[in-house]
C-alpha cells in the first residue's frame, strides 16, 4: 500500500515537473552567480574544516582523561556520538569542497579562488583520515586495523563484533535504499533540465546509471553467492 | 525477547564498559542487547550467563510463542 502511494506521489510530482518544465524554457545563467557562489561554498569548507579540527582535538583530550568507572559508560557514549557526528561533518565537507572545486575550475575563477577551493578539499581527505584513525586510539584493546591498511574496511569490518554489524547492517540497508531512490530521482531531474535547458546532460546520465548499475550488482550477486 | 541483564549488572557493580570487556565484545554491543534491540548470538549469550553465574534462560528471558 505504501509503495502504491510512492508510486502515486511520483508519478503526480513527475508530471506537475515535467509539465512545468516544458512550459517554461529555463534561461537561469548560473555564470552570473557562480563566483559568489564559489566563495560561500569556499568558506563554509574551510569553516567546516576548522570545526572538525576542534572535534578531533577534543576527543583527542576526551580519550586520553583518567575516568571513574561510573564515568566510563557516558565517556564512551559521547566518543561515540562525537566521532560519528565528525565523519559525517568530514564527509559533508568532502563534498561541498568537491563542488566548490567542479566551479571554480568548470567556472574558470580567479586562481586564488581555484587554488583555495583545491586546497580545502584536500585537507578534508587527509582530515577524513585523520578522523577515521581516532577509532584506534578510542579502543587500542581491540585488534582493530590501521587506516594506512590494506583492505581497511573489510579488516574493519570483520573487527566487528555483532552488535556493532546489526548497527552498521541497518544503517546501510537504509542508506541503500535511500541512495537508490534519490538516483532515480537524479536521473529524471537530469533529462528534465536536459529537455527544459536544452544542455545535455546525458554524461551525467550515463555516470549516475552506471554507478546504479554498479552498486546493484555488487549487491544482489553477493547475496546471490551466499544461498 | 527480554533480558535481566540492567538488574544483574546494578546487583554485580558492572558498568557496561566493565561487562563489554569481560564478555569481549563492545559496550554498544551491551547497550543493545540492554535495550532489547538485539538478540545476542548463543555464544556471547553463554558468555554473558557465565559472568553472572546464571543460566541462560534466567539471564534471556523468552515469551512461550516466541519459542514455539
Amino acid at each position: 500500500m505504501r509503495m502504491a502511494i510512492y508510486v502515486l506521489c511520483g508519478a503526480v510530482v513527475g508530471f506537475i515537473a515535467m509539465y512545468t518544465t516544458l512550459s517554461f524554457q529555463m534561461d537561469f545563467n548560473f555564470l552570473s552567480i557562480a563566483y559568489h557562489v564559489n566563495v560561500i561554498l569556499t568558506t563554509l569548507t574551510a569553516a567546516l574544516l576548522l570545526y572538525i579540527v576542534l572535534s578531533i582535538l577534543q576527543m583527542w583530550k576526551k580519550s586520553s582523561d583518567n575516568l571513574s568507572e561510573d564515568e566510563e559508560d557516558e565517556m564512551d557514549i559521547w566518543l561515540y556520538k562525537k566521532f560519528s557526528d565528525t565523519n559525517l561533518l568530514v564527509i559533508t565537507t568532502v563534498v561541498i569542497g568537491i563542488v566548490s572545486t567542479a566551479i571554480s575550475l568548470i567556472t574558470n575563477q580567479p586562481t586564488w579562488l581555484e587554488l583555495a577551493s583545491t586546497v580545502s578539499v584536500m585537507i578534508a581527505f587527509a582530515l577524513s583520515i585523520g578522523v577515521s584513525s581516532m577509532i584506534n586510539r578510542f579502543y587500542p584493546d581491540r585488534n582493530l586495523p590501521s587506516v594506512s591498511e590494506k583492505d581497511y574496511a573489510k579488516k574493519l569490518l570483520a573487527a566487528s563484533d555483532e552488535g556493532e554489524r546489526h548497527v552498521m547492517l541497518e544503517g546501510l540497508y537504509r542508506s541503500y535504499n535511500m541512495l537508490n531512490g534519490t538516483l532515480i530521482i537524479g536521473l529524471f531531474l537530469l533529462i528534465l533540465y536536459s529537455i527544459g535547458t536544452g544542455v545535455s546532460q546525458l554524461f551525467a546520465i550515463f555516470v549516475v546509471s552506471s554507478v546504479l548499475l554498479g552498486s546493484n550488482a555488487q549487491y544482489y550477486l553477493l547475496i546471490r553467492k551466499k544461498t | 525477547m527480554r533480558t535481566r541483564l540492567k538488574e544483574l549488572r546494578a546487583r554485580n557493580g558492572l558498568n557496561q564498559t566493565e561487562l563489554a570487556k569481560r564478555a569481549n565484545v563492545s559496550r554498544q554491543t551491551i547497550s543493545l542487547i540492554e535495550r532489547e534491540e538485539f538478540i545476542p548470538s548463543l555464544l556471547i549469550a553463554v558468555r554473558i550467563a557465565r559472568i553472572f553465574n546464571e543460566a541462560i534462560e534466567s539471564v534471556f528471558l523468552f515469551e512461550e510463542e516466541e519459542i514455539e
